[in-house]
């Protein structure tokens, strides 16, 4: 499994290797574009949802403060009239002797919106007076009310019931009121004997209902009222908790502490607000439907979404315009590249693009002309080099030469001159021994100085001694490298242009040495010499002097070097007329054995 | 490549298509929700009094589900061609739904069946003959029927002289009522004696239960229509201040008038059967905006009680009589 993996992840990686830039550019680019923006996206729409839901609970908080306000407010109202009633009315007066029914119309009165009636009950559930005046219906017992047992039992208290239908009196129009009643245990004077009775306030449901009725807690949110236990005492949709069609959380709501809860009921998730009302213990609920909160969020998403995908859509395109902009250019030039690897010579190398590639594009130019002036610059040289050998090969066996060698030696033997014509002989089949070394062009200085020898040899004895000749040589310089074949030419030409007008005291001077670890070889005459600009056009231009010799003159010498060694080294010419001629071969001083072990011999 | 630029660009191009229809979507659902729904109510009588409670259901119903009510009554109790042309007035109206409490059990069978193939028809209380099960938004009125039979006999009348008033047995919910409580008085020794009024106003009632309760021997008189009931409560209490006999005279009946509660508190009617009207109004508006839309919705029963002076008072009962006014 791990090496599925490993193989599968490398597979990716070699993939991404060989793909082009602008599938690398294009690609991550929108990659990264799309990670921004769904990471700001989703940073921002989290952001709003919790602004959106601590927004939300502390308006639905201030919201359940005002209502409690004016719930307390009411309540309190009727607490008054309830004090009113009992101070001022009932506590002042003996119900025996005097009525209190003119105080308790005043009360009524003042508080007609939102009072149904004011009664004052013995211990018996008697009534001692009412207002509005009533007639008590005879079904009823008010003793076995829950207010009035309530009442009693807690004295010292006022005590809200639960809404109820009002059932004390007999309605001409039939007409049957729901009421919340305040009722409250009281000290009645009656006959100057004190005893206990119950004071009732029937509070009219409707001036509750109206203060909750209009909260508006979001689209769907609303506002109920429970009590202590946890009974519903208004709810908008109260009729319908009633008839079981609907229900409510309102048992659990009545253990919820004062603040927001979020409650999950009948599958809906919410958002529950919780007051408590003074005194009464009631407690304001307000309930907001999470959903209220999270459509908001959805339409929101949706068009962040949308906006989302836009965006990513038009990145994307700008991302592939930007990247084929980048890359093309590249391309194009590797497509060029691609060109000359396969050999075609004619490319027009294309230059475009942002700077840096327009400056390869000028680069890869210039370098690809400079390479073709160097491969036909190899092509000229090496061409003239074949030329150059091929000559030197011709004066290995110069025809003539020989011609007149072997006759000179015929001549000898004709005049018994045996000795002379042994080393004649002796002398010339070392010259080819040489001049031929198994084809190789590179010999020792050794060798070379050992052919020079074997060519004066025989020359001057054709010369008849017209000249002496001599060989100095540097033992260091030996068993350095040489071209093949480079001093003969030069003598050759000190003997016919020097020696021949001599009259016998021509010199020829061989000379090796090394300086600064170079080699040099002069060869040296004292001959017609000639002035130092003629001397200096001889390796330049054509000469016309060359032709009497052998056909391979100092030109040969100095283009062979150069060819060989560079331009630094090659042939020097110091000549002064009547006085002689300095003719110096410069080459590199490189050990010939280590050359031949490094393979540099051809 | 330039294939596959162009699959990404359709890719793209239909994605971006995609959230838009999103978009789109969205805000039209929005507006589908707000949608208004014009739904009729026909009753089957002009009195609108014992339709109190309905109303509220209905009206809560309404204001929950974007309804625009319109209720109509007939000009004459339990008129059935009125009721006909009704309905093909309230389609000509352009009504999304019509609920309609039909007069008669066999007479609006047809008008409504060939409405109901235009608009969707929500039936209340009663049904019609047909042959598709039309479900009826009601209680179980033959249950009904039967708590009152036991009621009845629980107050000791199992031997004596019982009224019943066979009126509106053509409506399906009364002939229901009547099975349920004749099944009761079969297992009782109770003479039934059957009557029926010629007139159908209050005042025809009034005094022709006057009469009827004067010059016949009876213990105990049942109807199972509300206006009836009153009727008969009212002759009662005018007669038991002459003759104090007819003060025993035990009246049982249906509905829940603010005038039969008086009745029942002053013990003038021994027991009335009830049903949660309120229900019936409230899920009649709510099936019918399901079924505007197509949805269906479950069955809901509608409770029903028999209420006395004893048991009135009670937590649920009070809430059941005397809905919040508002």
């Amino acid at each position: 499994m791990q090496n599925l993996i490993k193989s599968k992840i490398q597979k990716i990686i070699k993939r991404c290797r060989d793909t082009s830039i602008q599938h690398i550019i294009s690609v991550s680019f929108t990659v990264i574009s799309v990670v921004g923006m769904v990471t700001v996206g989703g940073a921002l729409s989290l952001r709003f949802i919790n602004s959106t839901e601590y927004m939300v609970s502390e308006n639905n908080k201030s919201m359940l403060d005002q209502v409690n306000l004016n719930l307390d407010s009411y309540l309190r109202n009727m607490m008054k009239v309830s004090d009113a009633t009992y101070y001022s009315a009932i506590k002042k007066k003996d119900l025996a002797i005097e009525s209190i029914d003119k105080e308790m119309n005043l009360l009524y009165e003042t508080n007609k919106d939102s009072l149904i009636s004011i009664c004052v009950f013995s211990e018996d559930g008697d009534v001692l007076s009412a207002s509005p005046l009533g007639q008590l219906k005879g079904s009823v017992n008010p003793s076995k009310s829950e207010w009035f047992s309530k009442a009693l039992t807690k004295k010292e208290n006022l005590h809200f019931s639960t809404p109820h239908v009002q059932n004390l009196f007999v309605d001409p129009d039939y007409k049957y009121r729901w009421v919340v009643s305040l009722s409250r245990a009281v000290e009645i004077t009656n006959n100057k004997k004190a005893t206990s009775g119950v004071l009732l306030v029937d509070i009219n449901f409707s001036g509750i209902e109206q203060i909750c009725k209009n909260v508006n807690v979001g689209k769907s949110g609303y506002v109920y009222l429970v009590d202590r236990e946890g009974e519903i005492i208004y709810h908008p949709r109260q009729q319908l908790i009633y008839s079981d069609l609907i229900e409510e959380n309102n048992k659990e709501a009545s253990n919820y502490e004062d603040g927001n809860h979020t409650e999950t009921f009948q599958g809906e998730k919410r958002l529950v607000t919780i007051k408590t009302v003074g005194y009464t213990g009631w407690k304001i609920v307000g309930v907001m439907p999470m959903a209220d909160i999270t459509s908001d969020y959805e339409q929101i998403s949706t068009f962040a979404i949308f906006i989302m995908v836009f965006a990513i859509f038009i990145l994307v395109f700008l991302n592939m315009f930007v990247s084929s902009r980048i890359a093309n250019p590249i391309k194009s030039l590797e497509k060029c590249v691609k060109k000359l690897e396969n050999g075609v010579k004619d490319v027009n190398i294309s230059i475009s693009g942002s700077y840096e590639v327009q400056h390869l594009g000028t680069a890869i130019r210039s370098m690809v002309n400079q390479m073709h002036t160097l491969m036909d610059n190899i092509m000229t040289e090496q061409e003239s080099k074949r030329k150059s050998e091929l000559d030197a090969l011709q004066a290995q066996i110069n025809p003539h030469f020989l011609y007149n060698t072997l006759d000179s030696i015929i001549w000898m033997i004709e005049n018994e001159n045996y000795d002379g014509a042994i080393i004649m002989v002796t002398a010339l089949a070392r010259l080819f021994r040489i001049s031929l070394s198994k084809g190789k062009n590179i010999i020792t200085v050794r060798d070379e100085i050992e052919h020079a020898r074997n060519y004066l040899t025989i020359q001057n004895i054709r010369y008849k001694n017209k000249f002496t000749y001599s060989i100095e040589t540097d033992e260091k310089t030996l068993d350095f490298a040489s071209i093949k074949l480079i001093v003969q030419p030069l003598i050759e030409n000190a003997i016919y242009h020097g020696m021949e007008f001599m009259g016998g005291d021509g010199e020829i001077l061989v000379k090796t040495y090394s300086k600064e670890n170079d080699l040099y070889i002069d060869v040296i005459d004292n001959g017609l010499g000639m002035l130092q600009e003629i001397a200096d056009t001889l390796l330049t231009s054509e000469s016309k002097i060359e032709k009497k010799s052998s056909g391979i003159g100092l030109k040969n010498v100095n283009e062979r070097i150069q060819l060989y060694f560079g331009k630094n080294y090659g042939v020097e010419i110091y000549s002064e007329p009547d006085e002689g001629t300095t003719i110096s071969i410069h080459m590199p001083g490189v050990d010939f054995y280590e050359m031949k072990k490094k393979g540099e011999l051809r | 490549m330039k294939k596959k630029k162009k699959q990404t660009f359709i890719i793209l191009l239909l994605l971006v298509i995609l959230s838009f229809l999103l978009l789109l979507n969205d805000t039209l659902g929005h507006e589908n929700d707000k949608r208004t729904y014009n739904i009729s109510i026909i009753t089957t009588g002009k009195n609108s009094e014992s339709l109190m409670i309905m109303k509220q259901g209905i009206d809560q119903a309404a204001s929950e589900m974007n309804v625009d009510i319109s209720f109509v009554t007939l000009s004459e109790d339990n008129n059935a061609v009125e009721q006909t042309e009704l309905i093909t007035r309230e389609i000509k109206n352009k009504a999304d739904a019509i609920i309609i409490s039909p007069v008669d059990y066999e007479k609006m069978a047809e008008p409504i069946e060939s409405a109901m193939k235009i608009v969707p028809i929500i039936l209340i209380e009663s049904t019609v003959k047909s042959h598709n099960a039309l479900q009826s938004i009601s209680c179980d009125n033959y249950k009904l029927g039967v708590s009152l039979g036991e009621e009845m006999i629980r107050n000791g009348k199992t031997n004596s002289d019982v009224a019943i008033i066979k009126n509106n047995l053509e409506n399906s919910s009364v002939k229901e009522r009547y099975d349920g409580f004749m099944s009761v008085m079969k297992n009782t020794k109770n003479k039934c004696v059957f009557w029926e009024f010629s007139g159908d106003t209050q005042l025809i009632y009034h005094n022709e239960a006057k009469a009827f309760l004067e010059y016949n021997d009876i213990d105990a008189v049942v109807t199972f229509d509300s206006d009836i009931l009153e009727g008969f409560a009212q002759a009662k209490k005018d007669l038991s201040s002459v003759n104090k006999e007819k003060k025993s005279i035990q009246i049982y009946g249906t509905g829940s008038t603010s005038k039969i509660i008086s009745f029942l508190e002053d013990k003038v009617i021994s027991a009335t059967a009830i049903q949660n009207e309120f229900n019936i109004g409230y899920l009649a508006v709510k099936s019918a905006v399901y079924k505007i839309n197509r949805k269906s919705m479950e069955n809901s029963n509608i409770s029903s009680t028999v209420i006395n002076i004893k048991n009135m008072y009670s937590d649920e009962n009070q809430k059941l009589l005397f809905p919040f006014v508002r």
